[in-house]
């Protein structure tokens, strides 16, 4: 089951209940309708891992007309019940709005257990909070107090780690240079006030899933998943803005595998990709949900570790080597082990990724003239 | 007409609030309704007094950042009435003047106090 697919499937019922409204109304287009999105479900991929939902698709789309009320209301059930219950990434969308009325609605029918949901009622707070925390989604009013909402627009766009951001302005003014204005400076929709909540509920999941994707492609590695240079780079920014801010601990590490020349040489390429993702492997397994790592080019790793002290992030380190060094490779009938050496250095505050890089070079050069396979901090 | 459609309207056939519009922002949530009026009411009635200084000092300014919040916030809450007049308000403000704004402050007035009176007859009560 891919992770993204509960947003997906969220707005495939949110559009059901749209087309189950029109039946009575307009019957030909709601089951047009209806019949569309069944045929979509059908066709992705996710579905056709859960056996009742690709059943009730198929059977909305072989059903007479006659019976495709009850079919929507058993295919909306189902969605519902699988929406409740997927694996999924957790997201945080801020809600930008002083009216506590439309904050508390869209509160209340965004919320999900995978969601989590912020409110700003000013502008400072907005902006401070796309600063100290990983934002998904921006839901942003422009009539605020304390400065237009298009300045806050602007100002997100301009930060490099928000770049991907959707914004869905959501204002009163009906005024289309406005709305030209804000598509310029990087909205991604403009909802009138008074919201049609069902639309705005569509639009937040499907740009929600192609976040996901777009940015599950973009942000890793495509051989071994770890995240790559460039967001890791973003990933690095950020805590260490909020480490120098809270005064916590950031440890860095470097990791080199110890003679992946001689794997590659001795077995060939693909043996030593298969090192590489076995170690990414080991790695996302032996390290703390809270840490995060990055391929940094050819067979070397960094490591963040926010909240550890430079004898917590070895601790963590050293579980990474130990797993590591118990997985076995086979090639030519032949068994061979891999063990990697890591430098760890705190990031102090103000320090750019290439310093701290440095720093944490300069201790895997000596764990590497100590012999590999150790730590050095 | 559905039993929902016939408690939401004035013998006459007049709708002050829409709570067909409510009851789908909400997906039909009664207490959410409920939450959402109580917090609406509280808080226009809160800025009707501001929007009165306002008028009396003549900051159109003023007068068009209550009618424009007010008007927002009106619509999501399904004050059918109110919303295109504090709309007014907006536009009046918006014209640098206060001109004409006394009297729609009135029709506001008059109009919340119904609307307000209905809620609280239906699922306020």
């Amino acid at each position: 089951m891919k992770t993204n697919s509960l947003d997906g499937l969220s707005a495939f019922g949110s559009a059901l209940t749209g087309a189950e409204r029109l039946l009575r109304a307009r019957p030909d287009d709601a089951e047009a309708t209806i019949r569309r999105i069944a045929r979509v479900m059908l066709g992705a991929d996710y579905v056709q891992d859960i056996p009742d939902l690709h059943s009730t698709c198929q059977a909305v789309l072989d059903s007479p007309s006659s019976e495709l009320s009850q079919w929507v209301v058993a295919l909306k059930s189902i969605v519902n019940r699988h929406c409740s219950t997927l694996p999924a990434e957790r997201v945080v969308i801020l809600i930008v709005d002083d009216d506590p009325v439309m904050a508390q609605l869209l509160s209340l029918r965004l919320r999900s257990p995978t969601r989590e949901i912020l409110v700003a009622t000013t502008a400072a707070q907005a902006l401070e909070l796309v600063e100290r925390r990983l934002i998904s989604l921006v839901l942003l009013d422009l009539g605020l107090p304390d400065r237009d909402g298009r300045d806050v627009l602007a100002e997100i766009r301009l930060k490099t780690a928000s770049l991907a951001i959707p914004i869905l302005i959501l204002s009163a003014t009906e005024d289309d240079h406005v709305k030209m204005e804000c598509y310029a400076l990087g909205a991604d929709a403009y909802f009138e006030k008074p919201i049609k909540i069902e639309l705005l509920l569509t639009v937040v999941s499907v740009k929600l899933q192609r976040i996901a994707e777009i940015g599950r492609k973009l942000r890793h590695d495509p051989l071994t998943g770890a995240l790559n240079r460039l967001s890791f780079t973003e990933l690095f920014t950020h805590y260490a803005a909020l480490t120098a801010r809270t005064k916590g601990d950031l440890s860095l590490a470097m990791l080199d595998l110890d003679h992946f020349k001689s794997v590659n040489d001795t077995y060939g390429h693909a043996k030593g990709d298969e090192v590489l993702c076995s170690t990414s492997f080991v790695l996302e397994r032996s390290l703390r949900k809270s840490d995060s790592f990055g391929r940094w080019g050819g067979e070397e790793f960094v490591v963040l570790l926010p909240g550890s002290d430079v004898a917590g992030a070895t601790r963590a380190l050293q579980n990474a080597l130990d797993a590591l060094r118990l997985v076995e490779f086979t090639a030519a009938e032949r068994k061979f082990n891999v063990s990697f050496s890591a430098g760890i250095a705190p990031v102090a505050s103000g320090d750019t990724l290439a310093e701290a890089a440095a720093a944490a070079d300069a201790k895997l050069y000596t764990a590497k003239a100590q012999g590999r396979n150790c730590i050095v901090s | 007409m559905s039993e929902n459609a016939a408690k939401d309207q004035l013998p006459g056939g007049e709708v002050l609030v829409d709570f067909e519009w409510l009851r789908e922002c909400t997906d039909n949530d009664t207490d959410a309704i409920k939450s959402l009026l109580d917090l609406y009411f509280d808080r226009t009635a809160k800025l009707l007094g501001e929007l009165d200084v306002a008028i009396a000092s003549g900051r159109a300014e003023e007068v068009r950042r209550l009618g424009h919040a007010c008007s927002g916030t009106s619509g999501t809450c399904g004050m059918v009435k109110l919303a295109p007049l504090f709309k007014e308000l907006e536009r009046i403000g918006a014209t640098g003047t206060v001109d004409g704004a006394a009297a729609i402050a009135t029709a506001v007035r008059s109009e919340f106090s119904q609307a307000k009176s209905f809620a609280d007859g239906t699922v306020l009560g």
